[in-house]
């Protein structure tokens, strides 16, 4: 199956989007792409797993947010409530065919609250991939990693350091993304918890790992979604860490279990 | 548990495959294995974090802590503690 590629004229600018489509889709999910390096090491395994899933009936679509990609605009002049209407407009652009999901990847986690919000009733189920749940601790890694490189490059920094560079209004720069201070506030500012996820039918939760339960937060967040009265499940496929490992990974399971689930919230 | 579940971060992290099994407390890592950059060390540190629900703040990590897997494993047991 081919994907369909196009240029959509977002709310910001030109969108470049990758759309996998068939004659008799059975529903349609929007992807929501982790962050920065990361969506460069999931993009080979986003598309093999959207063939798949497409073979199934059930249609994806990849938008390149403002300043990443191939879209418009530069990455130190991305905003969190751009990328948002973005993904609003993204959320338009399925139809109203058949159900709509949102299939979320690491850091892409953390725009469902404020999609959901925005559009109740839009999506009745969510995929996720190794979430993201915590913006902050999320941003303080990312500061980390800047830390770290220049620690191994002989220069001394700190998380805290850059967390008041920020809060001066200076941009940051990391692994080559100028992280806006606007950006970080609204980054660490997000939460995926429970009540955020109430109205959805399904929520399915896969974390890749060695052979090893969920980990605590997930273990919380599926049981908070059922004491709310929601269905949701959490497992765990053991193979590459395939946002973060060196060499590209494309593991077949991580593909498997993403049309398993599907099928499964669409039997249901 | 804490050591299996750590050797399990490592050989995910670095892709260590069938190595990672053969870890032991005594196995060297940052400057041992070719792996183990700064962005191994950042990765490490976020599925520590991730997995163990745990925060590591950076005043706490020097490269001690990553000489062996015994000084990272009695860095993660001090820490779930």
């Amino acid at each position: 199956m081919t994907p369909e590629l196009a240029y959509l004229e977002g709310p910001h600018g030109a969108l470049f989007a990758v759309r996998h489509s068939t004659v008799v889709p059975r529903r349609r999910l929007l992807l929501l792409p982790p962050f920065g390096e990361e969506l460069n090491k999931c993009r080979a395994l986003l598309t093999r797993t959207a063939a798949a899933l497409v073979a199934d009936g059930v249609e994806t679509l990849l938008v390149d947010l403002h300043g990443t990609g191939d879209s418009a605009g530069e990455f130190g002049a991305a905003r969190w409530t751009s990328w948002l209407d973005e993904l609003e407009f993204a959320l338009d652009a399925l139809g109203n065919e058949v159900p709509i999901g949102l299939f979320a990847v690491r850091s892409g986690a953390l725009f469902v609250p404020e999609l959901l919000a925005r559009r109740p009733g839009r999506v009745d189920r969510a995929l996720f991939w190794q979430p993201v749940s915590s913006g902050n601790q999320f941003l303080k890694q990312l500061l980390r990693l800047r830390v770290m490189a220049s620690k191994f490059a002989g220069v001394e920094e700190s998380v805290a350091g850059l967390q008041q560079e920020l809060a001066r209004g200076a941009a940051v720069e990391i692994a080559g993304y100028e992280i806006a201070p606007a950006l970080a506030a609204a980054i660490s500012a997000v939460k995926l918890a429970a009540p955020a996820l109430q109205g959805l039918a399904r929520v399915d939760i896969v974390e890749f790992m060695s052979g090893a339960d969920p980990t605590l937060p997930v273990r919380q967040l599926v049981a908070a979604v059922g004491a709310a009265g929601g269905e949701a499940h959490a497992e765990v496929v053991d193979c590459e860490q395939f946002w973060a490992s060196q060499e590209l990974a494309q593991p077949a399971a991580a593909i498997a279990s993403a049309v398993r689930l599907c099928a499964a919230s669409m039997a249901a | 548990m804490i050591e299996a579940q750590l050797k399990a971060i490592l050989g995910d992290v670095l892709g260590l495959k069938d190595r990672g099994a053969a870890l032991t407390p005594d196995s060297g890592l940052m400057g041992t294995l070719p792996e183990f950059d700064s962005m191994a060390v950042v990765s490490i540190l976020t599925a520590i974090e991730e997995r163990f629900g745990v925060t590591v703040s950076d005043d706490e990590v020097d490269a001690e802590i990553f000489q062996t897997v015994g000084s990272l494993l009695a860095f993660v047991t001090d820490k779930v503690a």
